[in-house]
């Protein structure tokens, strides 16, 4: 190569001298040309890299077989190859030199020629250099084959903002304008590979039209084509068939379909839509190719590319477009989040700051930054045009596919869990926050689990959705975590699906029921439909509790839903046991080790990197990825502030700062739990997401549950002697204390019997008391209230003790149990009780001297002058009479007893027993208020006091009516007693019995009333001989 | 002077507030005052004659061992914590012993004394013991008894009088007594008419020993006196349980296997059947507090009040359980078997008879459903026939075994039964009657008395009440009872 050196020297000064403009012996000019001298010697240009070159090489063949040049690109490699072959130098021709260095430098030298054209100043002189390998290899003549269509619409990229970016980073568009004087070399060589082709085309036009036309064709050739102003080139041309798809089946359609018009068509390149496409999908809003409308992004109608036909390109992006659309919706969400987490709560939408939402948020900026990420790898693939996959959209969309599923299912539960409530802003008036997120946390569950059955292809889909979820959840699992395990409900933004209802304190008896109220519009409305039904409506209230917690659960996230029982009740426990000031004591006790340092969302990762056997070990990268971002982010700012031409030190330190301890912050916090290592998750997962909450979260919660609801209910049973005062009440309302209770109601009713005063409250209570005394406990909290009766009922006899009302002052913690509903109940029941004992009673006590004795003490000799008294009508004689009303006693006696029978057996007894087998197994608080409700109201419709009972009720009262009507008269004797009236109560009796009988035969016929089959029986025996009676009774 | 003017509607305030609290206080002094406190319902037991105090002892006997009470009327230590009443039947003197409200009387000292001189002689009351002066008894003659009580009237209403008052709500009296003697039945119609008239409002329950049929009798004249007693039991007691010594020796030798059973077996018997029958006042469960209650529904007119009982299972002391299974239902079923009552009536002659009604009191750990499956078993095979005129009641009272009492049967069960069979009694009274009077048998020792000395009317009114009573009961087998006062009306009037 010596002899080159000469040569070699010579055209190094010239090109300083050109370039720099120095003149020969200035001492700028040795500087220059020593270091050129020294970059020629021992820079790339020296020792050329041979493989390198091959590479170029290749890399033009495929590029050409890429544009359908098969042929061209096989003649390039034959002429390569040849000319590898042959020998350099003519002269020394034996020599077997091929494939030297030399070689290599050659074709080298006309790739970096080809790369950067315009750098290159010209100079026809150096026509002979060329002309050399033209006489071994036929260059011209085979480029020239092509020339015309080599000219694409134009790869050049010299100017425009466009090229700028490219290298866009995810976050900074509005930067690309400052970046316009970056140096235009550095993106040159990011494009090196993608000039290639221009290059050859450049290459030819060098050789072939540079001596007639330098000026204006150059120009058109090689400045990229402004498509965006509509400046398309429409008569593009291939020679493959393909690449004329468009115009021939436009012009097709011409022919065959009248319609048809050709519209204004914008032809543009693959590499023009692939590139706008990756914008696009980077959260670009400003395109040519797209219209961003409200709806999201559209392809315009007039694109077209060459080779395909518009509906097939439409199909061809359509996917892309949904997936562009996806993002850029999410991209909103996440910025809404992200910006109104940095103002104060908003009345409006407090949805948006809450935590869920945010760490909703979080998560998914996550997933969108990897996205970015991605995207931003590939462009700069695309830019390199190295591979064959990225060059068309359908190898686009081939790449992206991974992430077409994972943004598809992404945004389904975005749309699922969040749009909704973003869209009617104000138009409920208060959105309930705790529905939205409820909705979000169950549509990320509903899609986890979805994805999960779809099954082994898309675990890499769900692991990413299962991290969102469960980062999603974090806050809400916190709050539910503090709340069971330290008994406060901490809710800021209310997004909790129960909320404390601060008007009710913790010493209410309604404290249980009402303490906690749904989180949404709906709960009060419900409140007051609970509070305005009568105490009758028992069952219904039931239902009403039972709705309400239906609703609750309804509004749980859907993942929550099995154990939100549990969570409620042990929140609430909690609660009440703090009440109780027993709360440390309970937490020393049984929390010790298991809540202590860990929050159930540790728990719960925890136990599922247990289950799915994974181990955290990628901690160290995500440092220094940090600190690493970190850096780049100050950067950005600085550069940015340099443009602006606004540069403070103190700005960027401080920014420096805050930045750094971000995300220090972050990475601290996200150290210990951090769910990255979930990534891993697809190995060893098999088990379904449902069992995997169900192992792994349920288990935490409901120990937790046993713990303290068993903990309570021991102190409330134990300290606060739950069981005497249910006890209590069965003694004093079921009158299950019957000797006692027998002195207290006897006294009454005797008084009652001799017409006294008996209802003032002091002597009852003290009456009562003093009966109670003896023998049980809590008689102090006994006493007896008057209440005014309803005229109507006043007048009936039997209803006169409804007045009575038995109250017993319930301590605290056991009202929410005994509450004064329940107390109601017990007082309805107690009534009818005493109804009952009242008429049995009294029809006890009548004795056969009685009635006689009466009419012994009247002079009456004999029956005439008796009915002359009684009336004319009278038709009885009196031994009729008396007989007629002995039998007539004896069957109300068998009334009253079978009745007061079934009452007392089933109420204290049966149900009784039911209840105390049921107690002893609750094991919760609120299941033992669920029994004892349920057992009052058993008892409370087993007595015939429900609503639906009435007509039944109606007629047992008239009975005891009946029979108190019918004592009184035979206390009067006999002779006040008329055969007429006496025929009448018969009669009277009769009706009632034999309606009280079919009926309730009827009912137990179909099986409703299984309690009443005993009565039943009893009333459809005492039926004598049904006609004879209904005979008797007739006339 | 502004200022009190300012202050003066407080002050009224405040005197009003004082003087409602005042009347507050005032009537709860006066309530005070006026309610006596609300005691048991007492009920105090009258033993007559020799049979009587016979069955009283061992029904003592039994309350004491079933209460924990010593035969001193100590209560035993293991009994103090017990949650039964004692005060029904029991009293408690200054030195805290029990003491039965009973009344002890007799016109002669054999079993009196052999009561005195029994481990059980420190129990009563001593002033409740009331021996006739002379001690020759009433020889088996009613009217010597009726006679010798009219004069010893005042003596015995100081007794029972002074009981009475010591009681603060007396429920009724219990009589025990034999009809056939001379004592229990001559005195007890006496006392039961005298009882009647000085407590018209107390309830009069009688546990009456009927005569042993099969053998022949020491006292010839039995059937004139159950007659003359049989009056006075219709008409002044509310209820009487017969206790048929025919069925009960049957009973002691069929079913628990005794050849000749003693006095006191038999009398075990009895004395169970009494204490069954008040298991429900002494324990007290959540129903059937009152002895009234239990009865008033048995009995439909005032005559029919004659009341028949079965117990199962029997056993003795020496005996071991021969009853193997003792559910609810088959006690039940035992009960209505005739084998088992203790009024022996001729079963299969023309069995129009029926039950007017039926309480069963079931002892032990007994489920009432249970109960309620039985009752409808029994309703459902026709296992007891019911009058056709009113209703088929059959009450059942659950009630507490006492925990002291060892027994071998997880249930046990007593029937109280209104039974139109127990006519046939009656009727053998009357025949035997009729044969004796068509004799003018042994009606000298009557007509020695002064209530016979006039004439014999007295005997033909019991006679003719009693066959009212029967004429009752057969009607009450018939489907038009209800309609059977009217055609003999004023006859059946004129008592």
């Amino acid at each position: 190569m010596a002899h080159l050196k000469g040569k070699v020297d010579q055209l190094t000064r010239q090109l300083i001298s050109t370039i720099t403009g120095f003149e020969k012996g200035d001492e700028n000019f040795a500087l220059c040309l020593q270091f050129a001298q020294s970059n020629f010697r021992y820079h790339q240009f020296l020792s050329v890299d041979s493989h390198h070159t091959k590479r170029q090489l290749e890399g033009l063949c495929t590029k050409l077989e890429v544009h359908s040049e098969g042929e061209r690109a096989e003649t390039l490699r034959e002429l390569a190859s040849k000319f590898l072959q042959s020998p350099l130098h003519e002269g020394e021709g034996e020599t077997e030199d091929t494939a030297t260095d030399t070689h290599y430098a050659v074709l080298s030298l006309l790739c970096l020629l080809a790369q950067s054209p315009t750098k290159n100043e010209y100079q026809p002189t150096q026509q002979h250099l060329v002309e050399e390998p033209k006489d071994d290899f036929d260059w011209a003549g085979h480029l020239l084959d092509g020339e015309n269509i080599l000219h694409f619409s134009g790869y050049h990229s010299d100017t425009s903002s466009e090229e700028e970016d490219f290298p866009l980073d995810s976050d900074e568009d509005s930067n690309a304008e400052d970046n316009k004087d970056d140096d235009a070399s550095t993106v040159e060589d990011k494009n090196q590979s993608l000039s290639v082709v221009r290059l050859v085309s450049e290459n030819v036009s060098m050789e072939t039209t540079l001596e007639h036309d330098r000026g204006e064709d150059w120009l058109t050739d090689n400045v990229m084509v402004q498509y965006w102003r509509g400046q398309g080139q429409n008569d593009v041309r291939g020679p493959h068939s393909s690449s004329n798809l468009l115009r021939d089946w436009s012009s097709y359609q011409v022919r065959s379909g009248e319609t048809y018009a050709v519209v204004g068509q914008h032809v543009i390149t693959e590499y023009q839509l692939i590139r706008e496409i990756l914008w696009m999908l980077s959260g670009v809003s400003d395109l040519f190719l797209f219209n961003k409308t409200d709806s999201g992004f559209h392809l315009k109608d007039s694109v077209r590319l060459s080779h395909l036909s518009g509906a097939s390109l439409e199909s061809c992006v359509q996917k892309l477009i949904d997936l562009a659309n996806h993002v850029h919706d999410l991209h909103t969400f996440v910025n809404k989040v992200v910006s109104s987490c940095c103002r104060p709560l908003d009345a409006k939408k407090p949805t948006l700051g809450s935590q869920t939402f945010q760490a909703f948020a979080d998560s998914l900026s996550r997933i969108l930054g990897d996205f970015r990420s991605d995207l931003s790898h590939l462009e700069r693939e695309v830019a390199k045009q190295e591979k064959s996959d990225c060059v068309t959209v359908s190898s686009l969309l081939n790449t992206l596919s991974p992430w077409l599923p994972t943004m598809d299912a992404v945004w389904d539960i975005f749309t699922a869990g969040v749009q909704p409530t973003a869209q009617p802003p104000g138009a409920k008036g208060n959105i309930s926050c705790s529905n939205d997120v409820s909705r979000l946390l169950t549509a990320l569950y509903d899609g986890v689990v979805l994805q999960d059955s779809l099954g082994q292809s898309s675990t890499h889909l769900v692991s990413t959705l299962l991290r969102l979820l469960l980062e999603t959840s974090r806050p809400y699992l916190n709050i539910i975590g503090q709340w069971i395990s330290a008994g406060q409900l901490s809710d800021p933004a209310s997004e909790f699906v129960l909320q404390r209802n601060e008007s009710i304190k913790c010493l209410d008896e309604t404290f249980w029921e009402r303490a906690f109220t749904l989180n949404s519009p709906a709960a009060p409305h419900r409140d007051v439909s609970n509070t305005s039904l009568s105490s009758a409506g028992l069952c219904a209230e039931e239902e009403g509790w039972e709705q309400a917690f239906e609703d609750v659960v309804e509004a749980t996230p859907k993942f929550l839903r099995p154990v939100m029982r549990d969570v409620m009740l042990t929140g609430k426990s909690m609660e009440l046991l703090q009440a109780l000031g027993r709360l440390p004591e309970v937490l020393a006790s049984v929390g010790a080790g298991l809540f202590e340092d860990k929050s159930l969302y540790e728990l719960f990762v925890d136990s599922l990197k247990d289950v799915l056997g994974t181990v955290p070990s990628q901690t160290q990268g995500v440092v220094e990825e940090t600190t690493l971002k970190a850096h780049i982010f100050v950067e950005h700012l600085r550069t940015n502030n340099r443009y602006r031409g606004t540069e403070d030190h103190l700005l960027r330190i401080n920014f420096e700062a805050i930045f750094s301890t971000v995300f220090r912050e972050k990475e601290v916090e996200k150290d210990p739990y951090d769910l990255s290592c979930l990534g891993c998750v697809e190995d060893s997962y098999v088990t379904p997401i449902g069992l995997l909450f169900r192992r792994c979260l349920y288990p935490h919660v409901r120990r937790r549950y046993q713990l303290v609801c068993s903990r309570l209910l021991d102190i409330l049973k134990t300290e606060y002697k739950l069981m005497d005062y249910l006890n209590s009440m069965q003694h004093f309302f079921l009158m299950s204390a019957g000797d006692s209770m027998f002195n207290f109601y006897t006294q009454v009713f005797d008084k009652m019997r001799h017409q006294e005063t008996w209802n003032n409250p002091y002597n009852l209570t003290l009456t009562l008391q003093e009966a109670m005394q003896s023998r049980h406990e809590h008689v102090n909290r006994l006493f007896i209230s008057m209440e005014t009766l309803p005229k109507s009922r006043e007048r009936s006899t039997v209803g006169a003790t409804d007045s009575i009302r038995l109250n017993f002052a319930v301590p605290w913690p056991v009202d929410l149990v005994i509450n004064s509903k329940s107390q109601d109940l017990y007082n309805q029941v107690f009534r009818f009780l005493l109804q009952i004992k009242r008429a049995k009673y009294g029809l006890d006590q009548l004795r056969f001297r009685d009635l006689d004795k009466t009419a012994l003490l009247t002079v009456s000799p004999d029956d005439d002058d008796l009915s002359a008294v009684m009336g004319e009508g009278e038709t009885m004689s009196r031994s009729e009479r008396l007989h007629r009303l002995h039998v007539l006693r004896f069957r109300l006696a068998y009334f009253v007893n079978s009745l007061h029978n079934y009452i007392m057996t089933r109420i204290l007894h049966s149900s009784g027993l039911e209840f105390a087998d049921e107690i002893k197994e609750a094991t919760d608080l609120q299941q033992v208020i669920d029994v004892h409700a349920r057992y009052v109201h058993t008892i409370h419709e087993q007595c015939l006091l429900h609503k639906k009972l009435s007509f039944l009720k109606g007629a047992v009262t008239q009975v005891l009516n009946l029979t108190l009507t019918f004592a009184m008269r035979w206390d009067q004797g006999i002779h006040n007693i008329s055969g007429k009236s006496l025929t009448e109560m018969e009669t009277e009796f009769s009706r009632c019995i034999q309606f009280l009988a079919s009926f309730l035969n009827n009912i137990i016929k179909r099986g409703s009333f299984p309690f009443a089959v005993q009565l039943t029986f009893a009333l459809v025996t005492s039926l004598p001989s049904n006609t004879k009676s209904s005979d008797r009774f007739s006339y | 002077m502004s200022q009190m003017v300012y202050k003066s509607p407080l002050v009224t305030a405040t005197f009003k507030f004082c003087q409602v609290l005042a009347d507050f206080f005032v009537k709860l002094y006066q309530s005070c005052v006026s309610e006596t406190s609300s005691m048991p319902r007492e009920i105090i037991t009258l033993q007559l004659g020799q049979c009587g105090n016979q069955i009283g002892m061992e029904f003592w006997k039994q309350l004491c061992l079933e209460h924990g009470i010593s035969p001193e009327g100590i209560l035993e230590e293991f009994a103090t914590e017990g949650t039964d009443r004692k005060d029904v039947f029991f009293y408690q003197a200054d030195d805290e012993h029990y003491i039965p409200r009973s009344v002890l009387l007799d016109l002669e000292p054999r079993v009196i004394n052999s009561i005195m001189n029994s481990p059980y002689a420190n129990l009563y009351n001593p002033e409740n013991i009331y021996l006739s002066k002379h001690g020759g008894g009433a020889g088996n003659n009613w009217a010597s008894g009726y006679s010798q009580a009219e004069r010893l009237y005042d003596e015995i209403f100081d007794i029972i009088d002074r009981e009475a008052d010591g009681s603060d709500s007396l429920e009724g009296f219990v009589v025990c007594h034999s009809i056939a003697g001379g004592t229990g039945s001559g005195m007890g119609s006496y006392l039961l008419e005298r009882l009647n008239d000085r407590f018209p409002k107390k309830l009069i329950q009688t546990y009456s020993v009927f005569p042993n049929v099969d053998e022949i009798s020491d006292v010839v004249v039995q059937p004139y006196n159950s007659l003359l007693t049989l009056k006075r039991l219709t008409q002044n007691a509310d209820c009487v349980v017969v206790l048929d010594n025919t069925a009960l020796n049957r009973i002691a030798a069929d079913r628990l296997h005794i050849d000749t059973p003693t006095f006191a077996q038999v009398n075990q018997l009895v004395s169970t059947v009494m204490s069954t029958s008040t298991t429900t006042l002494r324990y007290p469960g959540y129903m059937n507090n009152d002895l009234i209650g239990l009865i008033a529904s048995l009995i439909p007119t005032p005559r029919l009040h004659f009341l028949m009982t079965g117990y199962t299972p029997l056993t003795t002391d020496s005996q071991v359980a021969n009853v193997r299974k003792t559910t609810v239902l088959d006690v039940m079923r035992r009960l209505l078997q005739p084998k088992n009552m203790m009024v022996s009536t001729p079963v299969h002659r023309q069995a129009n008879h029926c039950y007017i009604s039926i309480l069963n009191i079931i002892q032990g750990e007994v489920d009432p459903t249970q109960v309620h499956k039985s009752l409808q078993r029994i309703r459902e095979r026709k296992l007891a026939q019911f009058i056709p005129w009113g209703p088929a009641s059959i009450q059942v009272a659950l009630s507490r075994k006492s925990p002291y009492v060892q027994t071998a049967h997880r249930v046990s069960g007593l029937m109280l039964a209104n039974h139109t069979s127990i006519s046939h009694l009656f009727e053998r009274i009357l025949r035997q009657y009729d044969k004796l009077r068509k004799r003018e048998a042994f009606m000298d020792q009557f007509k020695k008395e002064a209530i016979f000395s006039d004439n014999l009317d007295e005997f033909d009114n019991s006679r003719e009440t009693l066959q009212q009573l029967v004429d009752e009961y057969q009607a009450a087998t018939r489907r038009d009872y209800l309609s059977w006062g009217t055609q003999q009306a004023p006859a059946a009037e004129k008592m």
